[in-house]
């Protein structure tokens, strides 16, 4: 979480409280820092919500001048790392519900998949390959599915955050999921 | 036992701390938006330090006093804390499991002795107002309707999974940093008559069998747990730790039963706060954790399981 070897630009490493505090005071080199402490992780947060990789680079910078902005908001409830997620998180939410091409009712066609087997692939998968499953998911199902099983929102939360019912989010959801391990299944070795 | 992790429970960990590159353009991208709403904002310049200075006065005593209680929390450094912690996560959960068998009373007092050189270590400074908070709690609120109605004991569990299980995922994030608290807390926290209610519960639990054709729920969590919102990287939530989650439900309820947090959702992380996000004061809580496995099998018998957890602000 507090990775030395990544804020070289920063030297001595500070907390996050003195980061905030020198942001706060309009700091440049601490805005900096900030941002090359955060930066890398909120990337990867980003292209989870995004279908490309510009598109996760628009986000990002607008979610963290958003976090720049708002830093004096933030009041030190929760860490300061899940407040600048969840900056990013509404920053990629807003995006999606402004292009609106949420298509929640969109169907993948769906092979049979016998649910239960072979969930211990995903102890092989490594990461950059779930992240391409991810984006290559239709809006809608990545959306549910970043929000329900990564960020841990519940399916009333999502409802309310996108505007569907309940319901839609559940059946999304588990859509999704199907779509994810039959692909994984079909990758097999990825 | 690995691969009977649930597969949200195993993306997760892949994606958990997870890193990109990030093109310069997007620093540079900031930096012009930054210049801009900073030239407009200096326009009410003098009010705006005076917040900031307001602000950083506040923020100066805070850093104190979160800084106070980091360093009584854990010896390792900040930057190693994760680490450190998962391999007494590791070492503690064997321990757990081979002193649990021989007395089955126990989770709090194997890890207690386990660990003595952490008793005195956390949060001492704000423990006893709580504690003396929570006992005249108890006092007032003698019985406790809704613990009693779905308690049950989890420590029957622990040790079929413990040792296999939780020496490898190493990587559930809260799940070990969470132990240094536990420790303390379990000592201090555990009043009459919830010892009086494990005493009577632990005969009646039957072991799990591990051949069971059908998969059956099972959860990690500590029976007590402590949850300090302070950002410092340690217990900031509750996290759920499952596997063979299929239908979920979780209740955080204060003592008097009134019901602060639901959620549906296995992975949920509770950071101390009611629905709409507000923070929550310094208490004790209890959640509620019902559930069925992937294959429908109701977790615990259907009587589901109680987590004692030690709110700290």
């Amino acid at each position: 979480m507090y990775n030395a070897h990544l804020t070289p630009s920063f030297a001595p490493i500070m907390t996050d409280q003195e980061l905030i505090e020198r942001c706060l005071k309009g700091e440049p080199r601490a805005q900096k820092a900030l941002f090359d402490k955060f930066s890398g992780k909120m990337m990867s947060v980003c292209m989870r919500y995004a279908d490309s990789r510009q598109k996760a680079e628009d986000i990002l910078q607008d979610g963290f001048v958003k976090v720049f902005v708002n830093l004096a908001k933030f009041k030190g409830e929760g860490s300061f790392e899940g407040w600048i997620r969840r900056t990013m998180v509404n920053t990629a939410l807003d995006w999606i519900r402004k292009t609106k091409n949420l298509r929640l009712d969109t169907d993948i066609s769906e092979a049979e998949y016998l649910a239960g087997e072979s969930e211990q692939i995903v102890g092989k998968l490594r990461v950059e390959a779930l992240m391409s499953i991810i984006n290559e998911m239709p809006t809608g199902y990545r959306t549910v599915f970043n929000m329900y099983a990564i960020e841990g929102f519940s399916h009333k939360e999502i409802a309310n955050e996108l505007g569907v019912t309940e319901s839609t989010s559940k059946t999304q959801y588990r859509k999704a999921r199907t779509h994810l391990m039959k692909i994984i299944v079909e990758r097999e070795n990825i | 036992m690995a691969e009977k992790q649930n597969i949200e429970q195993q993306i997760r960990e892949a994606f958990q701390g997870h890193e990109m590159d990030v093109s310069s353009s997007v620093w540079a991208g900031i930096e012009t938006q930054l210049g801009a709403t900073t030239s407009v904002a200096s326009a009410g310049s003098a009010f705006l330090s005076k917040a900031v200075a307001v602000l950083a006065a506040a923020s100066v005593i805070t850093a104190a006093t979160i800084s106070e209680i980091q360093h009584m929390e854990t010896s390792a450094p900040e930057a190693e804390g994760i680490e450190v912690s998962h391999e007494s996560g590791a070492t503690d959960a064997v321990d757990v499991a081979t002193a649990a068998p021989e007395q089955p009373v126990t989770t709090e007092t194997s890890s207690g002795e386990s660990a003595p050189e952490e008793q005195h270590s956390n949060l001492n400074a704000s423990q006893p107002e709580n504690q003396q908070a929570e006992l005249a709690e108890t006092a007032m609120e003698e019985p406790h309707n809704v613990v009693h109605n779905i308690d049950i004991q989890p420590e029957d569990e622990m040790p079929t999974v413990a040792t296999e299980d939780m020496a490898q995922h190493t990587s559930s994030e809260e799940e070990a940093p969470s132990k240094g608290n536990d420790e303390t807390n379990s000592e201090t926290d555990v009043t009459a008559d919830e010892l009086a209610e494990d005493n009577s519960d632990d005969e009646s639990d039957t072991p799990i069998q591990t051949d069971e054709p059908k998969s059956i729920a099972k959860f990690h969590q500590k029976r007590m747990q402590n949850v300090t919102p302070d950002g410092n990287g340690i217990n900031d939530y509750l996290v759920i730790d499952g596997e063979n989650v299929g239908e979920f439900f979780l209740q955080i309820a204060r003592r008097n039963g009134q019901v602060v947090f639901q959620s549906d959702n296995p992975n949920v992380r509770w950071a101390g706060t009611d629905m709409s996000g507000n923070a929550l004061e310094t208490g004790t809580y209890f959640a509620f954790i019902t559930a069925s496995s992937t294959d429908g099998v109701p977790f615990n018998n259907g009587r589901g399981q109680k987590i004692t957890i030690n709110l700290v602000r």
